[in-house]
C-alpha cells in the first residue's frame, strides 16, 4: 500500500454494505424451512435412511457414476495387454544344456567344431557348410514376414523357420 | 449435464488410455542395440540355396557378374543385407552364448554369419565391378565388422572363422584398390575403430575356464546322478584317434586326476603362444612332444595351437598390406618406406605386376612369403 494518501484509496474505505432487504431475509428463511442441502460432512450417510434419500435426491448421478465404472472396467478387461514375461518353469522346459548335444554330430556345438579342428584345420569352410543350411527349407516354403502386410488369417504357410 | 457429472468419464478414459499407452512396447530400447538382434534377422532372411547357387557363391571371386543367377541370387538376399548393414554400426554385439554349457554350448551364428559375409562379398564385388564404390564399400566395412563381432566371444572355433571372414574382405577388395580411390589415413582409423579381436592367448585362457574347468564338475555331476555315469561321460569323449592311455583308464578318480594335471597346459599354451615368432619357433616343437608323452589329455582337447597362431599371423600380414596397398594406390610406392610390416624389420617388399602391384611380407606360412596381390582383377 503507498504511504501517500490515495484518493481512491479512500473512497474504498468509506463503503460500507447495505443491510439486507426484508424480501431477502424472507426468502433465505423459507428456504431453510424446506431443507436446504448440506454439506457432505453434514450428511447424515451413516444412516440408511440419509442414504435413501441422498440416493432420491441423486439419482441422475448415481446412474452416470455407474455407467462410468461399468465403462472403465470394460475397458479395462478389452484392451489388449502386452505380453508379460513369465518366470519360466523347470518343470516347462529344459533350460539346462543336454551333454547328447555336445556328442551330436549335426550340432554347431563347441565340442564338434572342436574335434573337427583338431583333425584338420584348414576345412573350416567345409566345417561350416556341413552346419550352416541344416534348419533351412525350401525357399518356396518360406514365407516373408512383413510387420504391416495383410493379414493370413489361416497362417498355414508359416513354416517357422530360422 | 454438468462439469462435474463428466469429469468422473473423463477422467476414466484419460486413464484408460494412459494405462494402454504405457503398456505398449517402445518401438526402440537399449536391448535393441545389440547388433546380434539384427545379424539374426539378417540369418532369418538368408535365401535357401539350390546347388547351383552354392557352388555360385563359393566361386563368388571368380562368378560372372553378368551371370543372371548372380543377379538372382542377390536379389534374394538384399533382406538379409539389409540387416546386416543395420547390425554392423552398432558398438555392441552378444550372441547370447551361455558358458555354462562347456562342451555342449551350441554357435549356430558361425556358420549363418559366414554365409551372410559371403553374400556380401559377392555384392560388393558387383558393386565394385560396375563401379558403386559406395555400395562396395559399405559390403566391406559391414564384413569386417560382422567378423569382428562372430569373433567377439573368445572361443577358438569363433577366432577361426573371424579370420576367415576377414580373409574374405581382403581378397573382395584387394583387386579393386587401385580404383576406390580411398584414403589410407581414413582407412586405417575406420580399421582401428573396429572393434579389437579376440587373440588367441586370450581364447586359450578362455578355454582353460570354460571347456577345461568344465570337465571335471559335469563329471562328478554325472556319476551323482547315476553311479558309472561319469566314466560313461568320459568314454564319450575319446574317438578312434584318441591315445590308447587314454582309452585304458578305468576309474573315474583317474580321469579326473587326468584332466587336473592337463589344466596347466593351458597356461603354457598362452604363455608360448604370445611369444615372438623366433621364440616360439623354437619353444613350440620341444612343448608340443613333452605335452603328448606327459598329457595326452591335452592334446586331445587342444586343436593344433601354431596352426592356428600360422593362420592368426598371416590374416594380420595380409590386412596390413592392404592398409599399405592403399596407401600405395594414393601416395605411390615410396609411402611404403612409411609403414612397417609387422613381421619384419622394414616395409613390405614391392612388386609391379601387369596391372596392379604385389606387396610381400617377411612372414613365412606354410613355409611361403605371405603375399598379396592389388588392382589384380580375375
Amino acid at each position: 500500500m503507498n504511504e501517500t494518501h490515495d484518493p481512491l484509496e479512500a473512497e474504498l474505505q468509506s463503503l460500507r454494505p447495505h443491510a439486507p432487504s426484508a424480501g431477502l431475509k424472507d426468502r433465505i428463511a423459507a428456504r431453510l424451512k424446506d431443507g436446504v442441502r448440506l454439506s457432505l460432512a453434514d450428511r447424515p450417510l451413516w444412516s440408511i435412511a440419509g442414504w435413501l434419500r441422498f440416493a432420491k435426491q441423486n439419482t441422475a448421478r448415481f446412474a452416470i457414476a455407474g455407467a462410468v465404472l461399468a465403462a472403465a472396467v470394460a475397458l479395462a478387461v478389452i484392451l489388449p495387454r502386452p505380453l508379460q514375461p513369465t518366470q519360466a518353469n523347470s518343470s516347462d522346459l529344459t533350460a539346462e544344456s543336454s551333454l547328447a548335444t555336445a556328442f551330436d554330430d549335426s550340432a554347431p556345438s563347441v565340442w564338434q567344431f572342436h574335434r573337427a579342428l583338431s583333425h584338420s584345420i584348414n576345412h573350416v569352410d567345409d566345417l561350416l557348410d556341413k552346419y550352416s543350411g541344416a534348419t533351412l527349407v525350401p525357399a518356396h516354403e518360406q514365407t516373408p514376414i512383413r510387420g504391416f502386410g495383410p493379414f493370413d488369417t489361416s497362417l498355414s504357410n508359416f513354416p517357422g523357420e530360422l | 449435464m454438468r462439469f462435474h457429472c463428466l469429469a468422473p468419464l473423463l477422467l476414466a478414459l484419460a486413464l484408460a488410455a494412459r494405462l494402454s499407452a504405457a503398456d505398449l512396447p517402445s518401438g526402440s530400447t537399449e536391448l535393441a542395440a545389440n547388433a546380434a538382434l539384427q545379424y539374426w534377422q539378417a540369418f532369418s532372411q538368408l535365401p535357401t540355396l539350390d546347388k547351383d547357387q552354392e557352388k555360385l557363391l563359393g566361386e563368388w571371386n571368380t562368378a560372372s557378374i553378368d551371370d543372371p543367377a548372380v543377379n538372382k541370387l542377390l536379389a534374394a538376399s538384399q533382406n538379409s543385407l539389409m540387416y546386416l548393414h543395420r547390425g554392423a554400426p552398432l558398438p555392441r554385439c552378444d550372441w547370447g552364448l551361455n558358458y555354462n554349457d562347456g562342451i555342449s554350448m551350441l554357435m549356430p551364428h558361425l556358420a549363418k554369419a559366414r554365409d551372410v559375409a559371403r553374400l556380401a562379398t559377392l555384392d560388393a564385388r558387383r558393386a565394385f565391378e560396375q563401379g558403386h564404390w559406395k555400395a562396395g564399400r559399405r559390403d566391406m566395412t559391414s564384413i569386417m565388422v560382422l567378423a569382428r563381432h562372430t569373433g567377439r566371444d573368445p572361443v577358438m572355433i569363433a577366432l577361426l572363422v573371424r579370420l576367415v571372414m576377414e580373409g574374405l574382405a581382403v581378397d573382395c577388395v584387394a583387386p579393386y584398390v587401385p580404383d576406390l580411390k580411398a584414403s589410407h589415413s581414413e582407412a586405417v582409423a575406420m580399421f582401428e575403430a573396429m572393434p579389437p579381436p579376440v587373440t588367441l592367448p586370450q581364447a586359450i585362457l578362455f578355454e582353460k575356464k570354460w571347456m577345461g574347468g568344465w570337465i571335471v564338475p559335469k563329471l562328478q555331476e554325472e556319476e551323482k546322478r547315476q553311479k558309472g555315469a561319469g566314466l560313461e561321460l568320459w568314454k564319450k569323449f575319446l574317438d578312434n584317434d584318441a591315445p590308447q592311455s587314454l582309452k585304458n583308464v578305468a576309474t573315474l578318480d583317474e580321469v579326473i586326476k587326468l584332466v587336473e594335471d592337463g589344466i596347466p597346459v593351458y597356461d603354457d599354451l598362452a604363455r608360448l603362444a604370445a611369444l615372438p615368432n623366433e621364440q616360439f619357433d623354437v619353444q613350440y616343437p620341444v612343448f608340443k612332444q613333452k605335452t603328448k608323452s606327459e598329457h595326452p589329455l591335452a592334446a586331445l582337447l587342444l586343436p593344433a595351437i601354431d596352426q592356428l597362431r600360422a593362420k592368426e599371423q598371416r590374416q594380420q600380414a595380409r590386412m596390413a598390406m592392404l592398409l599399405a596397398g592403399i596407401a600405395v594406390a594414393e601416395s605411390g610406392p615410396e609411402k611404403l618406406k612409411e609403414i612397417k610390416d609387422p613381421f619384419g624389420a622394414g616395409p613390405f617388399e614391392y612388386r609391379a605386376l601387369d596391372k596392379g602391384f604385389e606387396l610381400k611380407s617377411k612372414l613365412l606360412y606354410e613355409g611361403q612369403p605371405v603375399t598379396l596381390a592389388i588392382g589384380q582383377r580375375k
